[in-house]
């Protein structure tokens, strides 16, 4: 087996390149805009996932955010197959290119991955984040600190090959630690800064692309900061509930009426706010 | 001809080959409900969001959004979910924003009232009469017990039509129904 990658220290051993760059990006036209770029991702950068309407309410529910390998895990112990079996069937055309990016790295199975927020409905999966949930976990998520990388741009998109290559020599100068994440936002939206206003921020930083956050503690629900969800979405859910009093709804309206005031209460039981944005 | 490349059928949500385009579409399945995706997308909802891969093909959207309908439900029920009852739906409308409570007011003024839909637009505001926000507030307060009134009298007004009248519009109408005088009766609705 080849050697593995610690990935929190090669985020580590990046930071005096990061320095580098930035230095280099503050002498531009953009320099003060830059600099105040990085202050307001170092005071409102956060962690969040993109979860679906029963994802979310999992979540909630037991506490636990799972990620590939023990749900895997979870459905062998069900079906009596293996772990690797279930993870082969589910990721199916990307089994190689997954498995391959995890076992290029120390703990692979074990990341979690997350996107850099500072506002907003955070990374846009699904060409639209209509009708999803996205946790924000709070400030001081992962408390250990040194245990979470953050990425330039999605890594399983940019940085492996079908074959499930990792191009480290590429990675390795797009990975930031926590202490230089909004440094590398700095230098990743240096060219685009110019022309979006401070209040477009957030969507500049989450929108098209992201930057991946990786980490290793699993995300309980105490460290959820708030819920978000896409208002468009929340207004059209609510009003189903005049079709639900006057002439009922079909099943799977009834399905996501209901998922939704789960969702609702379980985020009032454990006192975090849900905000449509 | 369409393929179901993916699905999440927990919750309905599943990307469509169509041609040469790759789409997303979740429920209520409306044409703003359906976006644009890419292959990375579609590799990050397998690879990260517990999207199943599914290569089905569908001749059309109807019998697409059928499937995803009733694999939602199969999977909800299968996971022992159950719809909401009318009590926990009231529960959910007193917890309503007044600008959403002033919407469904609008919903009973504008589309239930015109389509003389009576029973429905009663059961809505008797809701809405019973919701703490709506009682405390005079414009909403009085905006509900306007279209209450309004909805009595226009049921009224269609009912209230004496047996003569019954007789002489619908002669086929039985004479017991047409001393009633209420709507059934004014339709012939063959019911005897």
């Amino acid at each position: 087996m080849r050697q593995q990658i610690n990935l929190f220290a090669r985020a580590n051993q990046n930071s005096g390149h990061i320095e580098a760059r930035y230095a280099v990006c503050l002498t531009g036209e953009v320099g003060p805009v830059l600099t105040e770029f990085a202050a307001f991702v170092r005071q409102e950068g956060r962690i969040s996932i993109n979860c679906k309407p029963t994802d979310c309410e999992q979540f909630l529910t037991t506490g636990q955010y799972w990620n590939a390998h023990e749900l895997a895990e979870v459905a062998a112990q069900h079906s009596g197959r293996t772990k690797e079996e279930e993870l082969e069937e589910h990721l199916a055309d990307y089994y190689i290119k997954r498995r391959g990016f995890d076992e290029t790295f120390a703990n692979g199975e074990c990341f979690r991955y997350g996107a850099l927020n500072t506002g907003g409905m955070g990374a846009v999966y699904y060409g639209g984040s209509y009708g999803g949930y996205c946790v924000v976990l709070q400030g001081d998520f992962p408390e250990t600190r040194g245990e979470v990388a953050y990425v330039k741009y999605d890594s399983l998109d940019n940085y492996v090959d079908a074959a499930g290559r990792v191009d480290v020599a590429r990675l390795g100068p797009n990975l930031a630690a926590d202490s230089h994440k909004c440094r590398l936002a700095a230098i990743k939206h240096e060219a685009e800064i110019a022309t979006h206003p401070r209040d477009a921020w957030p969507s500049l930083l989450c929108a098209g692309t992201y930057m991946e956050a990786v980490f290793l503690q699993p995300p309980v629900r105490t460290a959820i900061d708030r819920v978000r969800m896409d208002a468009h979405y929340m207004a059209d859910t609510e009003h189903m509930l005049k079709t639900a009093l006057t002439t009922g709804l079909a099943g799977d309206e009834a399905k996501r009426l209901s998922t939704y005031r789960k969702i609702q209460l379980l985020l009032r039981e454990h006192h975090i706010v849900l905000e449509g944005v | 001809m369409l393929e179901l490349v993916a699905m999440a059928e927990e919750d309905g949500w599943a990307f469509v080959r169509t041609g040469e385009e790759l789409v997303v579409v979740q429920p209520p399945y409306q044409a703003w409900s359906r976006t644009k995706a890419t292959a990375s997308q579609l590799e990050q909802a397998i690879c990260r969001h517990g999207f199943k891969q599914a290569g089905e093909p569908f001749p059309d959207w109807g019998q697409l959004i059928q499937h995803l309908k009733q694999r939602q439900v199969a999977a909800w029920q299968e996971r022992g979910g159950t719809g909401l009852t009318e009590r926990e739906m009231e529960e959910m409308v007193q917890e309503l924003s007044s600008d959403r409570l002033a919407e469904f007011l609008d919903h009973v003024e504008t589309e239930l009232l015109p389509r003389q839909q009576w029973a429905a637009a009663e059961k809505l505001l008797r809701v809405l009469l019973g919701v703490r926000t709506v009682l405390d507030s005079d414009f909403l307060r009085h905006r509900t017990l306007s279209l209450w009134d309004r909805c009595q009298e226009k049921r009224k007004s269609v009912m209230n039509v004496s047996a003569g009248e019954v007789a002489w519009r619908f002669p086929h109408t039985p004479r017991s129904y047409q001393e009633l005088g209420n709507a059934r009766a004014q339709a012939g609705s063959p019911f005897c």
